[in-house]
């Protein structure tokens, strides 16, 4: 799958591999100490220039706040 | 404002699912999915937090589009949560574009199955609200009604496809020996 910036695809990809490694074999066995934190932080810089570049940011970050349904997580 | 629920079950178990839901896409069975990306993600005691973004294209019948200017591709945006203490997941999804037409908001809600280890429960509550007025507020949302209980049924091939191969993986990971073991996926 894509990244929403074409240039972050190949940094999405990196990060993916190491956090499906970790989400299967630490983090469901308990192990919750994160990893693959410096890959993220590539990737996710990546992306938020991506999104400000087509102008989602602002859309995407008053989406986070809301609560429309008051649906619980 | 409709409301609609869903259950389902999966001849898997739930540390399965759950990281099939986060390897989604692609799959055959969900092509209008075009981009995805992981905006947030954090661990707060036992619960693993994720907020991601997927463009999908085309959601709107095109009777309501021809009303009203809209995007040919929307984004969509999921919370998501997984407590590995307590093998609970909750995701909710909800659409960020042309809401007035059409807003629907989706949390499923992902458990062990009671009394079967190898088999989880994805309830799925769906709101579907449209603001659009001219009369049209009730066809549009029972558009959204009826298009949200097909996808339904795409989205199940979906995951059972992903399942499938999560499951390959894993065997290819333990070699052939224990290959046995594992059950093979249901039909839908």
């Amino acid at each position: 799958m894509e990244s929403i910036g074409k240039n972050c695809t190949p940094l999405k990809h990196e990060y993916d591999a190491c956090f499906n490694k970790w989400y299967t074999e630490k983090f469901l066995k308990g192990e919750t100490t994160p990893e693959c934190t410096e890959l993220f932080e590539k990737y996710r810089q990546c992306v938020v220039a991506a999104i400000k570049e087509q102008k989602v940011d602002k859309m995407l970050s008053e989406a986070q706040k809301e609560t429309k349904f008051q649906s619980k997580i | 404002m409709k409301v609609f629920r869903h259950s389902t079950e999966f001849d898997a178990p739930w540390s399965d699912v759950t990281f099939a839901i986060f390897n989604k896409y692609p799959n055959p069975f969900a092509k209008h999915v075009l981009q995805s990306d992981v905006l947030a993600r954090s661990v707060h005691g036992t619960t693993l937090t994720t907020t991601r973004v997927h463009r999908k294209s085309g959601s709107v019948p095109a009777w309501a589009a021809n009303l009203v200017k809209v995007n040919p591709v929307v984004l969509i945006l999921e919370d998501s949560s997984v407590d590995c203490a307590a093998r609970r997941m909750v995701t909710r999804t909800r659409n960020l574009d042309h809401r007035r037409m059409l807003y629907v908001e989706e949390v499923q809600e992902i458990t062990p199955h009671p009394t079967n280890p190898n088999a989880t429960v994805v309830t799925t509550t769906a709101h579907i609200s449209s603001d659009l007025g001219w009369g049209l507020t009730g066809r549009l949302e029972r558009f959204g009604v009826s298009r949200f209980a097909d996808n339904l049924q795409r989205s199940r091939m979906g995951m059972l496809h992903v399942l499938a191969s999560v499951r390959e993986k894993v065997k290819a990971a333990k070699g052939s020996a224990t290959g046995a073991a594992v059950p093979a996926p249901s039909a839908p």
